[in-house]
């Protein structure tokens, strides 16, 4: 019997959201495969929804390939009892909607081990260097298919191949042995490219070990590239969300200025349902709801919000969905412009610490190439903080952009009014 | 698997149908493209020495329906909502785990259950046209010392969050400090608990591999790791390859005695493994993790570390914290400091408070340790920037010397 049979007598409403992964898994250490993995897993998470005394309350559960029809049950029964001891605001589900669809990529017909050895291959390629190489590489190459039906009518399904690389560059000195940590999650294999980028990270972890922690305090503008302005700028839209603005937890709304004073560009951004590129890419949520692209920020100035189809029917806004991506206008700027002037560019941190609550940017430097106007030299051993809301009026943009995850923007963006000790 | 090889591994969560369909179906997805072949390592056997053995722990979870506890949480909610007018929201949450694992190799059969509970009070708090957010927690293997626990607890959140509301940004620099125990548990684990997970120490990624018997901290700091080591939320029996819970003393007396490892380093390492084997869920793959992770107390009075420092900060509350084992460089983040001036904790706020130096300078600066201890079991914890587990970390309040920003 299928699950929505077994299911529907005990809930007014009912959602699957079924995930189907496969991944193939390569594990090397000093260039020598350890371990290979395969894995495979099919879980359904069952939520039901039961309306009563003017609310809806929900309860979900996993249902596994080899539960049989009386556990589902049990599951549902135990659900349903739960579910009634929820109050929450009525709300209904997306409905009439059927689909499927695969996100365009040159990894949907590739057989997944030769990816996996092509991924291998293509850093192994760049590990040429006698004085620095990749000593742990992990490789994954990951096919998933969702679908989510629900009672409402919603039948969806989007199947998705990635890959994901984690790689450390190791450099070798005679007093100290240095590393970096550089994760990659990709949409399209792209051997070449992996090839470069893994070479350019060779680069910086030789420079980590030529860093120097600098004898006076530097004063400049600082540079981010694109790993941290994606957490940036995923921090900044996350205060949209609407779940956040029903909960009182968000700071910007709508019409307040991002920017109240800006001195370099004005930042635009949108979240998208799909960027060429990018692995989060996707046609619909959780719930099934269609994703839209919603501007969130224009010049400067919050102009939109976005979330799930519940909490958009209690603020009564439009259904946008949950979208993953997010696009950040070009600047005016050229990256050669924009370095031209003494700037520290920042390569490798512990994490960009983003708190809007705190007005603060900042966080550990692991390693940065200091430009005083002449000279570039890798720095170490340093850290920054900053007023958030000060430099973003500071932010300029570069014209040149890339994907990184689920960002697409500008290369680079600087930023002034940061403190470097 | 192993062949003498490379390692092999296959997860599933289907093991209904036909199982020698099943084991062709496994032989199959772990082969390798050719061109790999030639590249694959030399292992030992790893050891299975045999076991058959059942574990559980105390709980009370049948003791407690889920309308009790609904009923608990909604009164707890309104009665923190009542406490202040700038309170936006609040929620509180009663988060259980239960766990049962079986494991079973050639010649071991393991079977384990244990829980644990974590409570929560949040609010978003508004005042002088600032809003900021804060918790309180209490956590245990029983339900009762939670519930037990919160309620006292509301009175500090709302003065917390109410001091918050008028933080500072600090003052960059080099301070005397004192930890609070969640801070010095972040500490531990960040500095020295990624540096000596010993999957590390195979890779060449852990500098911490050369410096086994070397003094890496000041003279007065232990450190352990261990399922078996203190009861916190990663107290299990037994770890996901089946080793069985230890506690194993990482520093001892500022010595550096020995890493934590997983059953494929250790059989690499040719070392005994520490049971710390851990995987994030069953589709993934078991690396060296931590556990319980903190620092022994001391003989130092809380009240003499602070009289003891003319200016400087007491820093609270884990956010997140970032390792680098190669280098040994460390940030934690601490969600809010009390400034210390002339040798009293003021109640000048400054939030948030960014931790960040090398590691070995950091630990030589420990110059006093408190007396009491505190493991705080509501943490994750993930290596690299993936395969999440849950930990607990703590210990006493450290006195140190290190650059906050």
């Amino acid at each position: 019997m299928k699950i929505c049979e077994i299911i529907k007598s005990y809930c007014d409403d009912y959602k699957i959201f079924g995930s189907q992964t496969s991944s193939y898994e390569l594990f090397f250490v000093h260039g020598k495969l350890e371990t290979v993995r395969k894995s495979e897993s099919d879980i359904r998470t069952v939520t039901l929804y039961c309306d009563h005394d003017g609310k809806r309350g929900n309860s979900a559960f996993n249902v596994y390939a080899s539960m049989s029809e009386a556990d589902i049950e049990r599951k549902a029964r135990s659900a349903h009892d739960k579910a009634m001891l929820i109050f929450d605001e009525p709300y209904s589900l997306p409905s009439d909607r059927k689909s499927e669809a695969t996100i365009p990529s040159n990894l949907n017909d590739m057989d997944e081990k030769k990816v996996a050895a092509r991924i291998a291959r293509a850093v192994s390629e760049a590990n040429t260097r006698n004085d620095c190489d990749i000593n742990a590489l992990e490789v994954f190459v990951t096919s998933k298919t969702v679908r989510v039906v629900n009672s409402q009518g919603i039948d969806r399904t989007q199947n998705k191949h990635t890959v994901s690389v984690e790689a450390i560059p190791t450099c070798n000195g005679s007093e100290q042995s240095v590393e970096l940590f550089e994760t990659y999650t990709l949409a399209e294999l792209d051997e070449h490219a992996l090839t470069e980028e893994i070479a350019a990270r060779l680069g910086d972890v030789k420079a980590r070990l030529e860093a120097v922690k600098p004898q006076t305090a530097l004063n400049c503008p600082v540079v981010l590239n694109p790993e941290e302005i994606c957490t940036l700028f995923s921090e900044l839209i996350a205060d949209r969300d609407y779940a956040r603005e029903y909960g009182h937890s968000n700071l910007l709304n709508v019409g307040d200025m991002l920017q109240t004073d800006p001195t370099g560009d004005r930042i635009t951004i949108t979240m998208r349902a799909r960027i060429n590129g990018s692995p989060l890419s996707s046609y619909f949520d959780e719930d099934g709801s269609e994703l839209t692209d919603v501007r969130i920020v224009e010049d400067g100035k919050v102009v939109g919000g976005y979330g799930s189809f519940r909490f958009a029917q209690y603020l009564d806004k439009a259904p946008t969905g949950k979208s993953q991506c997010i696009e950040v206008d070009a600047g005016a700027t050229s990256e050669s412009e924009l370095l031209k002037e003494p700037h520290l560019e920042l390569v490798y941190l512990s994490g960009l610490q983003v708190d809007l609550y705190n007005d603060y940017i900042g966080g550990e430097i692991r390693l940065a190439y200091y430009f005083d106007g002449n000279v570039r030299i890798p720095v170490t051993g340093i850290a920054m903080s900053g007023k958030l809301s000060e430099a973003l009026n500071t932010a300029r943009l570069s014209k040149e952009t890339c994907v990184r995850g689920g960002y697409f923007g500008p290369r680079k963006i600087m930023l002034n009014g940061i403190n470097i000790y | 698997m192993s062949d003498g090889k490379a390692f092999f591994e296959y997860s599933t969560d289907d093991v209904s149908g036909d199982k020698a369909a099943l084991v062709q179906k496994i032989l199959a997805s772990v082969q390798t493209d050719d061109s790999l072949k030639p590249l694959m390592v030399s292992t030992a056997p790893v050891a299975d020495e045999p076991l058959v053995q059942s574990f559980s722990r105390e709980n009370d979870f049948d003791k407690y329906s889920e309308q009790q506890l609904l009923d608990y949480c909604t009164r707890l909610k309104d009665a923190l909502v009542g406490r202040s007018e700038n309170i936006l929201n609040a929620a509180v949450i009663i988060g259980t785990l239960e766990v049962s694992k079986l494991f079973v190799s050639a010649n071991r059969i393991l079977d384990q259950n244990y829980t644990w509970v974590n409570g929560f009070l949040l609010v978003n708090y508004s005042e002088n046209g600032r809003m900021v957010s804060a918790r309180e927690g209490a956590n245990s293997h029983m339900l009762v010392n939670v519930l037990g626990a919160l309620p006292d607890k509301m009175d500090k959140l709302v003065h917390k969050a109410h001091m918050l509301a008028s933080a500072k940004p600090i003052v960059p620099g080099e301070y005397d400090v004192i930890t609070d125990p969640s801070i010095t548990g972040l500490l531990a684990h960040e500095a020295f608990g990624h540096g000596v997970e010993m999957d590390m120490f195979v890779k060449d990624r852990a500098l911490a591999k050369n410096c086994i018997g070397a003094p890496v901290a000041s003279s007065i700091c232990n450190m352990h790791d261990g399922a078996a080591a203190t009861l916190s939320v990663a107290s299990y029996f037994f770890d996901d390859d089946g080793v069985l819970a230890k506690d194993t003393q990482i520093i001892q007396d500022g010595i550096l005695m020995r890493g934590i490892s997983d059953l494929v380093s250790a059989s690499e390492l040719g070392t005994e493994p520490t049971g710390n084997g851990r995987r994030q869920d069953h589709t993934r793959k078991a690396y060296s993790r931590m556990t319980n992770t903190f620092f022994e107390p001391g003989k130092d009075k809380l009240e003499d570390m602070i009289a003891s420092i003319q200016h400087g900060y007491m820093i609270f509350e884990t956010n997140n914290g970032m390792e680098d084992p190669k280098n040994w460089q460390v940030q934690c983040v601490a969600e809010y400091g009390r400034e210390i001036v002339d040798g009293v904790l003021t109640d000048n706020y400054v939030s948030p408070v960014v931790m960040s130096g090398y590691v070995p300078d950091v630990l030589r600066s420990i110059s006093m340790i408190s007396d009491n201890s505190e493991i705080e079991g509501s943490g994750h914890c993930g290596k690299g920037h993936k395969e999440w587990v849950r930990v607990s970390d703590g210990g006493p309040s450290l006195k140190l010397k290190v650059r906050l920003g």
